[in-house]
């Protein structure tokens, strides 16, 4: 392992200091040291061997512990799931199967664009009651109409009466 | 240590049946050699003892992983290097250094015939310790260790010219200190 161009075998004026100090230290180690130290560290790596293992298994083990949990719980949510699933659809579709007043209240829960649809389809309805309403006043005559004021100002009338009746009460 | 008898080793490791005695065999063989070098970087011997054993053990949980592409003390001396650059980052070593030495010098470990140099083997450790990490490494790995630069780029992964270069400011910086210390 000596090399020949160490500073060590070269015979220089600049080498002759450090060979004056030669290769001493100054250091003590204590007595015993390198006859107990091999056996004390075989000792220590198996302990640190054998934790490390435990721990790898430890690891493998939980991973398959939880890919099994996942799987389990996949096979057993899965249709509970798509069963709610089901049953959401039914009551979305069954609403609007029913009478309109009926199909707004159950569609309220889920969107707006269920809200829109009853809506929109309880809509005509309306409009071809004020239709007819507007083809009723246009036909009626002109003491028709004097009649309906009459008796619109008497329910008039009779709302104020009874409103001050329970006013008293 | 040969070739032929680093197979060796090698082979006991790796059989099962003998492992515990390959391994053993290893750290007779290498422990001493590595226990210095370490302890020459880091100083104190609580944490040599602690990075030699932690290198040790990282050579009988990994063993499976050394492929035979460099020699088998290459690669022990280049698991404790980065052991002790790992310390070196942990414990902010640069700012411990004057501390360690005054600490641990106090047992001078000289044989009769140079009790006369103790002072002059402190101030020259005292200016390895100096060093940058990098070149304190090249340093000590040339100069205590005799181990050739191709040997050092391997421990270290760099390249020849890149080690001459350091050991030369390394040389240059510690003939400095003592000059303005004597």
């Amino acid at each position: 392992m000596i090399d020949q161009k160490s500073p060590v075998n070269k015979n220089t004026a600049e080498e002759f200091e450090f060979l004056r100090v030669g290769k001493e230290l100054p250091y003590k180690v204590p007595e015993g040291f390198f006859e107990t130290m091999p056996e004390r560290t075989l000792q220590k790596a198996k302990v640190r061997l054998e934790k490390h293992k435990r721990q790898v298994f430890f690891k493998s083990g939980f991973v398959v512990f939880a890919a099994a949990a996942a799987i389990l719980a996949f096979v057993f949510l899965l249709p509970n799931h798509a069963l709610k699933q089901e049953n959401q659809l039914v009551a979305v579709v069954k609403p609007l199967e029913t009478p309109p007043e009926n199909a707004v209240k159950s569609v309220q829960p889920n969107t707006e664009m269920d809200d829109e649809k009853t809506l929109s389809a309880k809509a005509p309805a309306v409009a071809s009651e004020e239709e007819n309403l507007e083809d009723i006043l246009k036909n009626l005559s002109e003491e028709d109409l004097s009649e309906l004021l009459a008796e619109y100002k008497a329910d008039d009338l009779e709302e104020a009466l009874s409103s001050e009746t329970t006013n008293i009460n | 240590m040969n070739q032929n008898t680093e197979a060796e080793i090698l082979a006991m490791i790796q059989d099962p049946a003998t492992r515990d005695t390959g391994f053993l065999l290893l750290m007779n063989t290498y422990q001493k050699q590595l226990y210095w070098h370490i302890r020459r970087l880091v100083v104190c011997h609580e944490d040599a003892e602690d990075i030699l054993q932690e290198t040790f053990i990282l050579v009988y949980n990994h063993i499976a992983t050394f492929k035979g592409e460099s020699r088998l003390y290459t690669w022990l001396y280049r698991i404790a290097t980065n052991e002790c650059n790992r310390h070196f980052r942990n414990k902010d070593f640069r700012l411990k250094r004057e501390e360690l030495l005054t600490e641990h010098t106090s047992e001078l470990a000289v044989g009769p015939e140079l009790e006369n140099s103790e002072d002059i083997i402190r101030k020259f450790q005292q200016a390895i310790l100096l060093l940058p990490n990098k070149q304190r490494i090249v340093f000590n790995l040339r100069y205590y260790d005799e181990l050739s630069y191709e040997d050092i780029a391997q421990i270290l992964q760099t390249s020849v010219g890149t080690l001459r270069t350091s050991y030369h400011f390394a040389f240059e910086k510690i003939k400095k200190y003592l000059v303005d210390h004597d």
